[in-house]
C-alpha cells in the first residue's frame, strides 16, 4: 500500500496573482469598451442586425444574469441611431366599407399634420356648408324650385276649376278629398233640384262629373312624380352649392399633399362623403340633447357624422430620432398586434376606425423589437400571433374574441399595415432548443442565434479584463473605487461561481450584486476605497442571509439527531456527501451511507429506489456496481450475493451517482468485512471499471464535511476522498483552506476505487498478481473469498433440490 | 272726433272651429285674446250644405286625397264625418277654454259657411278665422269663406295661417282715420300685455304729415307705457306694407279694415302676401 499524500492548500484555493497589475484600485482602469467574453454572441448580434433579409430575425440564448439584455439593447441603440426615420402611419375612414379603414402611410411627423388638416377643414365646412346654404342666392334659390312645383300643380288644378265651372260644375272640398257637383248660384244643386231636370241634361251633367273626376284623378296620381322631380332638382341643387363651398377647402389640401397619392385619394373621397352628408354639417352644435330614461346620450349621430372626416395618427414619429428601439415588457397579444377598443353606448359596444390603437410590432416596424422569449410564450396567442404577422410581413388587427368567435360585436377589418422590423428574443437556452425541435416556424423566422456564455477562460489577460468589468460595473452603478486586493477576490468568487479554479464566472448581474453589497459595507465603516474586507464580508453575509436551512441540518448532525460519525471505524459504513440548493444557495452535508450482503441472487438492492425516492441516474449508479462486482470478483461463478444500500436518514428524493463510489466502499467494506474510517468522506462516481469519476459542487460538499467535523471539533485525522479529476475545481472556504495549512483537515484525490479503500480501509486494496489472485490479507483478496464462498453456499443450496427432482 | 275715443270693448269672441290646422290657430289666438280682455268664446261649427248636397247627389263620388283614388259618397256617411268632425272641434275648443279658465258655448250650424258666419256674429264682437278650412291645392292663401267674411262682416276679424299667434313683435298702421287710431289703441294693449316693442307704419305724403301723425299716435300711446318705433311708409301699396312688416319681423299686423289710405283690394293683397296673424280693425 502507497502512502497518499493530501493536497497542498495551494491547490485547494487558487488566489488571483496581482502582481502583473499596474494599478492600485478601479479608478485607474478604462471602461470596457465590449463585453468580455462573449466573443461569438457580440457576432452573432452584429450580423443578426447588419443582415437585412426575411426571417433573419434574433434570438439571444443565455440566461438575463449574462447582461445579454444590456448588451442586445446597447448594439441596437447604436445600430438604430444610424437608420432613417420609419414612415407615419395613420388609419382614416374608408366611406364605402366603414368596416374596413384605410391606411396611410406618410412620412415621419406628416401623419399628425394631417390630422389637424383635417380637424381644421371640418371646422371650416361646419361654418362654410350653413353659410353656403344660409346665403340669399342659394335661398331663394330653393324657394323658386319649390314654388315651380307648388304653381305647377296649382295651375293645373286651377285650370280644372275653371274648366269646370265654365260648365257649371263645382270643385267641392270635402273634409277628405276633392269632388265634383254641379251648381246653381254658387251653391251645389240639392238632389230635389237635380231630380226636376230633364233626363237628359242629368244624364249629360253626370257624364261630365265623371270625365273631370277622371282628370282629377289622373292628376293625383302624377302629383308624387312631380314631387320627386322636384326634390331631385333641389338635392342637385344642394350639391352644387355645397361643392362650391366644399370644392375650393379640400382643393388648398390637395395642393398640399399633392405628392402622396394615398391621401389625394383619401381627400377625393372625403369630397365626395361631404357632398353627399352636407346635412351633418348643418346640424348647429347646440342641438338638442338626447335623453332616454333621463339619461343623456348625447348627439350622438352628429358626432359620430363628424367622427369620420377624422384622421387616427397610429404612429406619430415627429419627435422620433433613427428608427426605434422599443422593449415590451408585457408582450400580451393586444399589446403587440394592436387592438379596436369599443365605445358602450347604451348597452351595446360599438367601434369605429378612430378606436384602433397601435400595438409594439406597430410602434417598432422599421426599426427593432426585443422581447423576452418567456413572456412571449406565457401570454395567450401572442407567439402564435407574432410568428403570423413576421412570416406575412404585415400586422392585421384581429381581437383575439374575433379570432376565436367568442365575442360576436361591431368590430372592423383595419388594412393590414406593412411589416419591416427585426425581432430580437431574449431568452433561456432550453427555451431555444425546445422551440427549435418543436416548432417548425421558428427556424424559418429566427435563423441567428446569439449563445452567451456563462463562464471564460481564466488567464492573466482575461483575469486584467475582469478588473476592467469590475471597474466599468462599479462607475455605471456609482460605486466606491475597488482597491485591487478587493477586484482580486471579486475575481476569485468569479470562480467560485463558475464551480472551476480555471474558469471566471461572466454572470453581470451577479457579479454587479457582490459590487453593490461590498460597496454597501465599505459605505458602513466610512471608507473611501472598497477593500478586501469588505467584498468578504459581502459574500459571508450573503450566505448568512441564506443558510438558515444548512444551520438547521448541521445542527442536528451536532445534537445526534442525524446519525454522523467523524471519527472511529465501522463496517460496511461511509460517509457520503450531498448537496442541496435552496434559493441561491447551494450547501453540502455528509450522509450516511450504509450497506448489507448475504447470499442471493446476485443483485444490490438500492432501498433507494425500491420505495422510489431515488432518481434513474442514482439508480443507474447502483446497477454499474453489480456490473463492477461481477467483473472483477467473479468472473467465473454466477454472483450469488444480495446486498442492500440505503442512504440512512433521507426522507426526500435522491438524485445523482456522486454517492456511487461511497455505496461502492461501503458495499466492499460489507463484503470483505473491513472496517471503514467515519473521520474521511468521500464522493465521486464509478463506473464499472472502478475508476472514479468527477462529479459537481465539490467545493460546497467539502465545505459541508468540514462544517461538521468543525462543530465537533477537528481532531487532525478528518477529511475528504474527492475524484482527482474534481481538483482543478477546487476554490474553498477560507477557513476550509486554512485548517488544510495547519494539517487539521485534509483532502485526498483518487482515482480509482482501490484508491478510495486504502484511504478509508487504512490497508492494501491489492493488485492480482502473475497468478491471478489477490495478495493475502489484501482488501480485494477478502472481497473475492466471500463471494466465492457465497458462489459455492448457493450452489449447496441448489444441488439438493435437483436431487429430489429426480427422486420424484 | 267722438268715434276715435270708444273703446273697442270686446266681451265675447266668435271663432269658427273645423278642426282644420289653421282654425286650430284661430282658436288659439282667439283664446288668448278672450283671456286677456277676459271675454267669452264663441265656438261655431257649421256643417257645410254643400258638403251634404254632393253626398245626395246619385253620382256622388270625391278623389281622396291621400290614396288619390275615387270613393263614392253617401249623404249618411257625409253627416256622420262632420259629426264627428264638430265634435273633434268642440273638444279642442274645450281644451283651450279648459287651459286658459275661459267661459265657451259651442254651436252647430247648418248652412252655407258664409252665410251662417255672419248670421252668428250678431252676438260677438271679434271674429277669429283660419285663413283657409282645408289645406288644399289653393294658389291663394286666404280661402274663399274668409274672403267673403272679411269683405261682409261689420266686426272686426281675426285672420290666422296655419302655425300663426298673436304674438310681438306686433305692429300697426295708422293713417289718421279714426278706425286706424283705434288699431293703434288695440295694438298698444296688445303689446303691453306680451311687454314688447310696437312698430307703427305711418301712412303720411310728406314729412310734415309724418311729424303730425308720429305726434298723434305717441299720445295715444303714452298712456299705456308701450314702448314704440315709427317707420314712415310714403308709397302706400301692398308690396311696401308687405316689405316693411317682413323688415320688421312682425309677428302680428293690426290695421284697419276699411281706412282712407287703404281701400279693400290692398288689404287683400296685403292678406295674400303675408304669413303673420292679421287683425281688421272696424
Amino acid at each position: 500500500m502507497t502512502h497518499r499524500e493530501p493536497l497542498s492548500p495551494e491547490v485547494l484555493y487558487r488566489r488571483i496573482d496581482t502582481g502583473p497589475w499596474q494599478f492600485q484600485t478601479t479608478a485607474d482602469l478604462e471602461d470596457l469598451t465590449e463585453m468580455v467574453g462573449q466573443t461569438r454572441a457580440t457576432e452573432a448580434i452584429r450580423f443578426g442586425i447588419g443582415i437585412r433579409r426575411d426571417g433573419y430575425n434574433l434570438f439571444v440564448l443565455g440566461p438575463p444574469s449574462t447582461g445579454s439584455h444590456a448588451i442586445v439593447r446597447g448594439f441596437l441603440a447604436e445600430q438604430a441611431a444610424r437608420e432613417p426615420v420609419p414612415a407615419d402611419w395613420c388609419y382614416v375612414n374608408n366611406f364605402e366599407q366603414p368596416h374596413r379603414p384605410r391606411v396611410l402611410r406618410l412620412p415621419a411627423g406628416l401623419g399628425v399634420k394631417l390630422r389637424d388638416d383635417m380637424e381644421e377643414l371640418v371646422e371650416d365646412l361646419q361654418g362654410a356648408i350653413p353659410a353656403a346654404f344660409e346665403s340669399d342666392e342659394s335661398r331663394a334659390r330653393r324657394h323658386e324650385i319649390e314654388q315651380e312645383f307648388k304653381e305647377h300643380r296649382e295651375k293645373v288644378l286651377e285650370e280644372l276649376e275653371r274648366d269646370a265651372a265654365e260648365h257649371g260644375i263645382a270643385l267641392i272640398h270635402t273634409p277628405t278629398g276633392m269632388a265634383f257637383a254641379p251648381k246653381r248660384k254658387n251653391e251645389v244643386m240639392s238632389t230635389e233640384e237635380f231630380e226636376k231636370l230633364p233626363a237628359e241634361e242629368q244624364k249629360r251633367i253626370e257624364e261630365l262629373v265623371g270625365t273631370f273626376r277622371q282628370r282629377l284623378e289622373q292628376l293625383f296620381n302624377q302629383i308624387p312624380q312631380w314631387r320627386r322631380e322636384n326634390q331631385q332638382q333641389i338635392r342637385e341643387l344642394d350639391r352644387t352649392v355645397v361643392m362650391t363651398a366644399v370644392g375650393h377647402l379640400i382643393n388648398s389640401l390637395k395642393k398640399r399633399y399633392a405628392a402622396y397619392p394615398e391621401v389625394l385619394a383619401y381627400l377625393s373621397a372625403v369630397e365626395q362623403a361631404v357632398v353627399e352628408n352636407a346635412d351633418d354639417f348643418r346640424q348647429p352644435e347646440e342641438g338638442q340633447e338626447m335623453t332616454l330614461f333621463g339619461m343623456t346620450i348625447g348627439r350622438a349621430r352628429d358626432a359620430a357624422a363628424l367622427r369620420r372626416y377624422q384622421v387616427n395618427v397610429l404612429i406619430d414619429h415627429s419627435a422620433t430620432e433613427g428608427a426605434p428601439v422599443v422593449y415590451v415588457d408585457n408582450p400580451s397579444y393586444p399589446e403587440l398586434i394592436g387592438r379596436v377598443e369599443h365605445l358602450a353606448q347604451m348597452g351595446t359596444l360599438v367601434t369605429d376606425f378612430t378606436l384602433i390603437k397601435p400595438g409594439s410590432l406597430h410602434r417598432a416596424n422599421g426599426g427593432y423589437l426585443v422581447l423576452d422569449a418567456r413572456h412571449v410564450l406565457l401570454q395567450p396567442f401572442a407567439w402564435e400571433g407574432l410568428k403570423r404577422c413576421l412570416s406575412a410581413n404585415q400586422v392585421r388587427i384581429e381581437s383575439l374574441g374575433q379570432m376565436l368567435s367568442l365575442i360576436s360585436t361591431v368590430s372592423l377589418e383595419p388594412e393590414p399595415i406593412p411589416l419591416n422590423v427585426k425581432v430580437v428574443l431574449v431568452g433561456e437556452r432550453l427555451l431555444y432548443y425546445l422551440l427549435y425541435y418543436y416548432d417548425p416556424d421558428f427556424r424559418e423566422l429566427f435563423k441567428v442565434a446569439a449563445d452567451f456564455e456563462d463562464d471564460m477562460d481564466r488567464t492573466p489577460e482575461t483575469q486584467l479584463l475582469h478588473a476592467r468589468l469590475v471597474a466599468t460595473l462599479a462607475r455605471r452603478e456609482k460605486l466606491l473605487p475597488f482597491h485591487r486586493d478587493a477586484i482580486a477576490r471579486v475575481l476569485e468568487h468569479g470562480s467560485r461561481l463558475a464551480a472551476d479554479a480555471e474558469k471566471l464566472s461572466v454572470r453581470v448581474q451577479d457579479i454587479t450584486d457582490l459590487l453593490r453589497e461590498a460597496d454597501h459595507w465599505a459605505r458602513a465603516v466610512e471608507r473611501e476605497v472598497v477593500q478586501v474586507g469588505d467584498v468578504r464580508r459581502a459574500i459571508e453575509a450573503r450566505i448568512d442571509r441564506a443558510d438558515r436551512l444548512r444551520d438547521r441540518l448541521q445542527e442536528a448532525i451536532r445534537r445526534g439527531t442525524i446519525l454522523i460519525d467523524t471519527d472511529d471505524i465501522r463496517i460496511g459504513q461511509v460517509n457520503g456527501l450531498s448537496v442541496m440548493t435552496l434559493g441561491d444557495l447551494d450547501f453540502g452535508y455528509p450522509t450516511r451511507i450504509t450497506a448489507r450482503a448475504r447470499l442471493g441472487k446476485g443483485e444490490v438492492v438500492d432501498i433507494q429506489r425500491e420505495v422510489e425516492l431515488g432518481g434513474p441516474i442514482h439508480s443507474k449508479g447502483v446497477l454499474i456496481l453489480t456490473g463492477f462486482l461481477g467483473a472483477r470478483y467473479c468472473t467465473d461463478r454466477p454472483l450469488s450475493l444480495s446486498a442492500s444500500l440505503v442512504f440512512e436518514q433521507t426522507y426526500g428524493q435522491v438524485e445523482g451517482d456522486s454517492a456511487s463510489c461511497a455505496e461502492l466502499c461501503a458495499l466492499l467494506s460489507a463484503l470483505a468485512d473491513v472496517p471503514l474510517k467515519q473521520s474521511l468522506a468521500i464522493t465521486g462516481s464509478v463506473n464499472q471499471h472502478g475508476e472514479v469519476q468527477p462529479i459537481g459542487a465539490v467545493n460546497e460538499k467539502i465545505e459541508g464535511f468540514f462544517d461538521t467535523c468543525q462543530a465537533r471539533g477537528l481532531n487532525g485525522g478528518q477529511g475528504v476522498v474527492i475524484p482527482a479529476a474534481n481538483v482543478k475545481h477546487l476554490m474553498l472556504r477560507e477557513d476550509v483552506v486554512q485548517a488544510c495549512r495547519e494539517n487539521k483537515f485534509r483532502i485526498y484525490p483518487v482515482a480509482t476505487v482501490d484508491e478510495a479503500m486504502e484511504l478509508l480501509a487504512d490497508a492494501p486494496a491489492g493488485m492480482r498478481d502473475a497468478n491471478g489472485l489477490f495478495p493475502e490479507g489484501s482488501v480485494n483478496r477478502r472481497v473475492e473469498q466471500r463471494i466465492v464462498k457465497l458462489a459455492e453456499q448457493a450452489r449447496a443450496f441448489a444441488t439438493p433440490a435437483v436431487a429430489e427432482k429426480k427422486d420424484a | 272726433m267722438s268715434v276715435i275715443d270708444l273703446p273697442l270693448r270686446i266681451r265675447r269672441i266668435l271663432v269658427a272651429v273645423d278642426a282644420s290646422a289653421a282654425s286650430l290657430a284661430a282658436l288659439e289666438a282667439a283664446a288668448m285674446l278672450a283671456a286677456r280682455m277676459d271675454a267669452e268664446l264663441l265656438g261655431l261649427f257649421v256643417e257645410d250644405v254643400n258638403l251634404l248636397r254632393l253626398a245626395a247627389l246619385p253620382f256622388a263620388s270625391e278623389i281622396d286625397m291621400a290614396t288619390g283614388s275615387a270613393r263614392s259618397l253617401a249623404p249618411r256617411e257625409m253627416e256622420q264625418r262632420l259629426r264627428a268632425q264638430a265634435t273633434r272641434a268642440q273638444d279642442s275648443l274645450a281644451q283651450v277654454a279648459a287651459r286658459r279658465q275661459l267661459r265657451w258655448t259651442f254651436r252647430v250650424a247648418r248652412g252655407q259657411v258664409v252665410t251662417e258666419l255672419l248670421s252668428a256674429e250678431i252676438e260677438a264682437d271679434l271674429i277669429a278665422l283660419g285663413t283657409v278650412s282645408t289645406q288644399v291645392i289653393r294658389r291663394a292663401r286666404v280661402g274663399s269663406t274668409a274672403q267673403a267674411v272679411m269683405d261682409r262682416t261689420a266686426r272686426p276679424l281675426l285672420i290666422l295661417p296655419s302655425g300663426a299667434a298673436v304674438r310681438t313683435p306686433i305692429s300697426v298702421v295708422f293713417d289718421e282715420s279714426p278706425e286706424s287710431a283705434r288699431a293703434v289703441t288695440l295694438a298698444a294693449e296688445l303689446t303691453a300685455a306680451e311687454d314688447g316693442e310696437l312698430v307703427v307704419f305711418l301712412l303720411a305724403d310728406d314729412a310734415e304729415t309724418e311729424q303730425r301723425l308720429r305726434e298723434t299716435a305717441a299720445s295715444r300711446l303714452a298712456p299705456l307705457h308701450v314702448k314704440a318705433r315709427y317707420r314712415w311708409l310714403a308709397e302706400v301699396d301692398t308690396a311696401t306694407l308687405a316689405g316693411a312688416v317682413r323688415d320688421e319681423r312682425s309677428r302680428t299686423l293690426v290695421l284697419a279694415a276699411h281706412s282712407a289710405a287703404l281701400d279693400a283690394q290692398t288689404v287683400h293683397a296685403l292678406l295674400e302676401r303675408l304669413e303673420c296673424a292679421v287683425l281688421l280693425v272696424r
